[in-house]
């Protein structure tokens, strides 16, 4: 297991991967119960989404290293 | 040239006459008026005038009651859009002509000169000439399409339904009588004409501020009239929404992003009253695209569908409108649009 772990640190190292600091959160509607994703406080894009698809979009991007779910959520 | 210049100025009244010709006597809730050609909106309050061209906005869960200059009383309902196209009073004749591009309304009409005053309520698909009358219309989108539906409660009136494809143009309605366009136009048939229980008639007619529960449900299925319209187990909630782009034309104008302005503080976290993770609202007070979609939302995504929204201004509407359109939920290439 600890020669995996070291096997894994290796390969992102050799392959040049560093792992994103940026943080996502979602952001409510001011009105409608639709949310929209931030990417380090700004939105990724102009969509909303239900609040359960918007976490599970960033889910997705944290996949992708593209940032990582903070947990916030911002209310108007 | 005279002759031009007297034209010309009955034209510039006729056009843009601001004289009041409505008050508003009740409101609950937001409600602005926005006056013609102008991009502001102004919320209003009991007393305030209402003139031809103004367009009355509400806001969810608001409404407001105008009492015409002719006497009749025009009550706005919720997340409406309702404009007063045009109104000339005369000893002899009276001409209205009123447009409900959206939500709910419901008119008392008073004292009509049948064959002599000429008074139209527009919505987007049916337009309804009035002959003395109590009556209601909703108007909203179902699966993207323009939808209607009237019931008439007292005296009578016409409907023109050229704009649906139905055999007859025009349909005349009796007291209690009740239709959504879409039904007729499915059917193509008058049986479709609904007659409203005694129970129902009771409900809508007790309150004049009580508005028609919408006859189409989100998912395209209607309403049954065997039960009470205002018992929930009438409507059958959609099971089977069919997942289209939807152009919602719901309100919005008071959901007016400002720039993505919003607190940063960070809400503690809330206990959803509604049980459901994605509202905070019961979930029959979300509007109907939300509703759907959380409804909806497990099924669609088994086939790796979600649902989006996005705002925009409509030219002439004042405010930014909500409209939902379809994705695949893994479509995270094009999140950086």
């Amino acid at each position: 297991m600890k020669y995996l772990a070291l096997l894994m640190i290796l390969a992102s190292c050799s392959s040049g991967f560093v792992p994103t600091t940026d943080k996502c959160s979602i952001k409510k509607h001011i009105e409608d119960s639709v949310w929209q994703i931030l990417e380090n406080g700004e939105p990724i894009n102009k969509k909303w989404y239900l609040r359960t698809d918007a976490i599970s979009k960033i889910k997705r991007l944290e996949k992708l290293n593209v940032c990582n779910w903070s947990g916030k959520e911002i209310y108007p | 040239m005279k002759t031009f210049s007297v034209l010309l100025f009955v034209f510039s009244f006729s056009v843009f006459s601001s004289e009041p010709i409505g008050e508003v006597t009740k409101i609950r809730g937001s409600v602005y008026k926005v006056i013609q050609g102008e991009q502001d909106r102004n919320e209003l309050k009991v007393g305030d005038k209402i003139s031809e061209g103004d367009q009355i906005n509400t806001l969810e869960k608001s409404f407001t009651k105008v009492l015409m200059a002719d006497g009749s009383n025009v009550v706005v309902g919720p997340n409406s859009l309702f404009q007063v196209k045009e109104m000339s009073l005369n000893e002899d004749k009276r001409q209205s002509r009123f447009e409900l591009l959206k939500g709910k309304l419901r008119a008392k009409i008073n004292k009509v000169k049948e064959g002599k005053d000429e008074i139209l309520f527009n919505s987007r698909v049916v337009s309804i000439g009035v002959r003395g009358t109590e009556f209601l219309i909703n108007s909203y989108n179902v699966q993207g399409l323009p939808t209607d539906d009237v019931a008439l409660l007292e005296g009578k009136v016409n409907a023109n339904l050229e704009k649906i494809d139905f055999p007859q143009n025009n349909i005349d309605l009796e007291p209690g009588q009740a239709f959504n366009s879409n039904k007729l136009s499915q059917t193509k048939s008058l049986d479709s004409i609904q007659t409203l229980s005694a129970e129902d008639l009771e409900y809508l007619k007790k309150n004049p501020e009580n508005f028609l529960p919408e006859f189409q449900l989100p998912s395209g299925e209607f309403r049954s009239f065997d039960r009470p319209l205002t018992s929930s187990a009438s409507v059958s909630l959609p099971t089977a929404a069919v997942a289209v782009p939807i152009a919602a034309s719901l309100p919005i104008v008071a959901g007016v992003e400002k720039g993505g302005a919003v607190a940063n503080a960070i809400a503690p976290k809330r206990i959803k009253k509604s049980g459901n993770p994605n509202t905070d609202k019961p979930l029959k007070d979300e509007p109907w695209d939300i509703q759907d979609a959380i409804l909806n939302q497990a099924k669609l995504a088994k086939n790796n569908e979600c649902f989006y929204w996005f705002y925009k201004p409509i030219p002439g509407r004042g405010g930014l409108e909500r409209f939902r359109r379809e994705e695949t939920c893994d479509d995270d290439d094009e999140d950086y649009e």
